[in-house]
């Protein structure tokens, strides 16, 4: 089961396959790219709708081609290098963004023929094949490789651009991407639980049609990868890389031209690519009911669009209504909260699972993982509060003037006090 | 091997793509460079300050203590999928390792390495407990600026800029008065 992989490429690789696997990769291409497109125009056009304004209207039938427009229009600026910049690492970030964007789409299953309980498989010319790029046996451990990889991307292009304001954005942003791998990682290994493969077409058929594995991993992990691959994709309300406000344009404020396009076109494409892997890990992927007659493999890819546009909708939405937070709310909502969850659901979920082939007794062990939560919840409020009480000069803010802080210290406790009892409160509610 | 070659296809052609486009716009775009367009970016004003090549270490701390748990999640994703065959004594062993490694992040976030905003707080509240103090809009914009002002002094002047803060403010609540 673990190493379960692609029929297509399984044996000798002759003519045939290897055309398949090219059609294969040029379809996903163009899709990517279309996609794009129109990501970026629907989510100009839904924002200007809920804000009550026209939006692009005039390239083409409801200004679907302005997208187009603007890309052919970045084609003719100025590409410009600054004078401070390090010219090889300024010239290689946007690839660094680029590539992971459109990997991660390789192993998404994006159809397949699941009519009367196939497990997706479609003949083409001969061959079994499954409807995605590729199916290695580690799939999910590449989705996890390409998000982290886009760290780089984002890093090495404020890094080299030899000025603030995107400096600041890459060591932000890189301190938040890293935050919420750590969550992503930890709500992924829930759904590993239940899979018991690392392989994505194996992932979807263990999530055994409509089930969706629903009361495992649909509620505790769902959210949480939800918000962590928000704050991964540095959307709204975790965009605080490019917090336009306080640092201009962010990490690619020295870009212009097409190596700006290129970022701009990686940062969309994660937003398809991350709504396709959440369809895939939580949501059934292409399965779906089949209420009257086509060919499987349609319905396949129309339950999977279907999906997947809920998602693109949903991040356009938390765009439109909420607010960009604080960099300590960030940081207090990733460490403090999402990691310790993620990882006690994890280890709930882990003892539910090896007790279901025993004959352990349902009480003992339900009650034992309540306790568990209540455990870890007292010690992360006790630890909470001894933060509060004690904060560490070395660790805390740069000390300004003597007078000052020492003026400041009495209060300075009493405030972090109220606050960090007002999380408490909040995480004990959660717990 | 066969499996992966689909992705490198796809990967050699991403390359190709970003490479041909910024090639093409290469040939396209005007090429008028002067020194002025080539300066950092700082809103237009000539760059003061040189861009700082230091940063809080806050952020370094994050990194490495992000290392621990990505070994932690590197260990817990092969016994999630092998789980079955390893049965209690696996869940045991897991269970011990993860409390180990989350005692040590009770340990860091006891330490208040979590904590973003300690002494910030402090000027921040006072000033907002004067803004509350003041009556009007006017007034708390007035406060505003000076607040901006302090933040551009540099630290040493920060006790000085607090009280010139706090006599204003009382001025304030006196006209208010």
């Amino acid at each position: 089961m673990i190493f379960a992989v692609d029929l297509l490429l399984r044996d000798s690789i002759g003519l045939v396959e290897v055309g398949i696997v090219l059609l294969k990769v040029g379809v996903a291409f163009v899709l990517l790219l279309l996609g794009v497109m129109l990501m970026i125009w629907f989510e100009r056009k839904f924002i200007s709708d809920m804000q009550n304004r026209i939006g692009p209207n005039l390239a083409g039938p409801f200004g679907i081609f302005q997208t187009l427009a603007d890309g052919i229009k970045l084609f003719f600026k100025e590409d410009q290098v600054p004078a401070k910049a390090d010219p090889l690492v300024f010239r290689l970030a946007p690839y660094l963004a680029l590539v992971p964007a459109f990997l991660i789409f390789t192993v998404v299953p994006i159809g397949g023929d699941f009519s009367g309980g196939g497990d997706g498989t479609v003949t083409w010319w001969g061959r079994q094949t499954f409807l995605q790029v590729a199916d290695p046996p580690i799939g999910f451990l590449i989705i996890l490789a390409m998000s982290s990889m886009a760290v780089y991307g984002v890093l090495l292009a404020g890094w080299a651009s030899g000025s603030k304001y995107p400096l600041f954005s890459a060591i932000r942003v890189s301190a938040q991407m890293v935050s919420y791998e750590v969550a992503l990682g930890l709500s992924f290994a829930s759904v590993l639980l239940m899979s018991k493969s690392f392989s994505t077409h194996d992932i979807v058929l263990s999530q055994g049609g409509y089930e969706w594995n629903l009361w495992m991993t649909g509620l505790v992990p769902f959210f949480i990868f939800l918000l962590a691959v928000t704050a991964e994709m540095n959307r709204p309300p975790f965009d605080l890389v490019e917090a336009e406000q306080e640092l201009v344009g962010g990490f690619h404020t020295e870009y212009s031209s097409l190596r700006f396009a290129l970022f701009y076109l990686a940062e969309f494409m994660n937003v398809i690519t991350m709504s396709g892997v959440i369809v895939t890990l939580f949501l059934g992927g292409p399965e779906g009911p089949e209420p009257f007659p086509l060919p499987g493999w349609l319905w396949g890819i129309f339950w999977f669009c279907l999906k997947m546009v809920v998602f693109l909708a949903v991040f356009v939405w938390f765009r439109a209504t909420l607010p960009r937070f604080r960099y300590d709310q960030l940081m207090n909502l990733g460490w403090k909260l999402l990691i310790p969850l993620s990882l006690v659901w994890f280890l709930a979920l882990a003892t539910l699972q090896v007790s279901d082939n025993r004959d352990w007794n349902d009480f003992i062990v339900l009650a034992s993982i309540f306790g568990g939560f209540v455990l870890v919840g007292l010690l992360l409020k006790r630890a909470l509060k001894t933060a509060a009480h004690n904060p560490d000069p070395d660790l805390s803010a740069p000390a300004t003037a003597e007078n000052n802080v020492e003026e400041n210290a009495g209060r300075n406790t009493e405030n972090n006090f109220d606050i960090e009892n007002l999380k408490e409160k909040d995480l004990g509610g959660k717990n | 091997m066969g499996q992966y070659l689909p992705i490198i296809l796809l990967a050699v052609l991403a390359v190709v793509f970003g490479a041909v486009s910024i090639f093409v716009s290469h040939l396209l775009a005007p090429k008028k460079s002067n020194p002025i367009k080539e300066s950092p970016y700082e809103c237009g004003v000539d760059p003061v300050v040189e861009t700082p090549e230091r940063f809080p270490v806050k952020f370094f701390l994050i990194a490495m203590i992000f290392i621990v748990f990505d070994v932690e999640i590197i260990f817990l994703y092969p016994w999630a999928v092998a789980h079955g065959s390893l049965g209690v004594v696996g869940l045991v062993a897991i269970l011990i390792f993860s409390f180990a490694v989350f005692e040590s992040f009770l340990y860091l976030v006891s330490k208040g390495v979590f904590n973003w905003n300690s002494v910030k707080i402090g000027l921040t509240s006072r000033l907002q407990k004067s803004q509350a103090e003041a009556s009007s809009l006017k007034d708390s914009v007035l406060l505003g600026n000076t607040k901006f002002g302090m933040s551009s002094n540099g630290s040493n002047n920060d006790t000085e800029s607090i009280r010139r803060v706090s006599s204003k403010d009382k001025g304030i609540v006196e006209v208010a008065k």
